[in-house]
């Protein structure tokens, strides 16, 4: 049914948006976006698409008030990282960049490790290794 | 380096919700599926995964959005054509979904959307790269 999927998020600054990702490691598809308003994120190998776009621009889509993260949150992305020591590089990254983490990766439900960081606008991610040998039945 | 995404949304009533999405057309992964959660498969690497408030809440110390209100997030999916647009904006309704703004036709794009039970936006689109207008 679905061709594909994207992910569109508001953020105050995309130049800074595009400076914090780019920190992570992850990279932009210059052919959309590009301008001030919107930037075109491509998260992983699989190249997950998140358009990045200024609030004014946002707010055109969806004809409400964007939600003011800083009190609550409505969304939240998990991606996996395919070791523990890829869950703690990405920790020193996220820290680097500006980002906040909200604790130290550690061991979720004895199957996974990760950790949840928020970025420069609030939005949450989890960043998690998941052993799927270890899942329980 | 990462292969898989997730978005996590919090919603109400899982079975509520599970009953909407089902309806739309989103098949469930029971491996990922529990009292707390739900997993619907997008394709092999993307899902998107419903989660009571409760468990939600877990990931972060904010207060939950009123999705109603606010948005924090789109999301925009592509289908194979018009008529699937159509379709599912009138089941998301007819399900219990919101439609809160007109139809778009560009000609070579057709965009509609729907919330769901919560209040979260979904964006539909249809393209059409052969009628795409030449400069």
């Amino acid at each position: 049914m679905v061709k594909q999927l994207w992910i569109n998020l508001p953020v105050k600054d995309v130049k800074k948006s595009k400076d914090f990702f780019t920190k992570l490691g992850f990279k932009f598809n210059e052919k959309f976006g590009g301008g001030t308003n919107s930037a075109c994120l491509l998260v992983g190998e699989k190249e997950f698409v998140v358009m990045l776009f200024d609030e004014p621009t946002f707010k055109s889509f969806t004809g409400k008030e964007i939600t003011n993260t800083k009190l609550s949150n409505e969304v939240l992305f998990s991606i996996d990282a395919q070791s523990k020591e890829e869950v703690d590089e990405m920790a020193l990254k996220v820290v680097e960049a500006g980002g906040i983490c909200s604790h130290k990766p550690k061991a979720v439900q004895g199957w996974m490790y990760g950790f949840v960081f928020s970025d420069l606008d609030g939005h949450n991610w989890n960043i998690l290794y998941m052993d799927l040998n270890k899942i329980p039945h | 380096m990462t292969t898989k995404i997730f978005i996590n949304l919090p919603v109400k009533d899982l079975q509520k919700s599970m009953d909407f999405y089902a309806k739309v057309g989103f098949t469930v992964n029971p491996q990922f599926t529990n009292e707390f959660a739900a997993c619907m498969v997008i394709n092999e690497s993307m899902f998107v995964m419903l989660l009571t408030y409760e468990h939600f809440q877990h990931f972060t110390k904010k207060e939950i959005a009123d999705a109603k209100k606010t948005t924090q997030v789109l999301i925009a999916i592509d289908v194979e054509s018009k008529e699937k647009v159509i379709e599912l904006v009138a089941t998301a309704k007819a399900a219990g979904g919101d439609i809160y703004m007109e139809a778009a036709d560009h000609g070579w794009m057709y965009q509609h959307s729907f919330a769901d039970l919560d209040g979260h936006q979904w964006e539909l689109g249809y393209m059409d790269m052969s009628q795409f207008p030449k400069q």
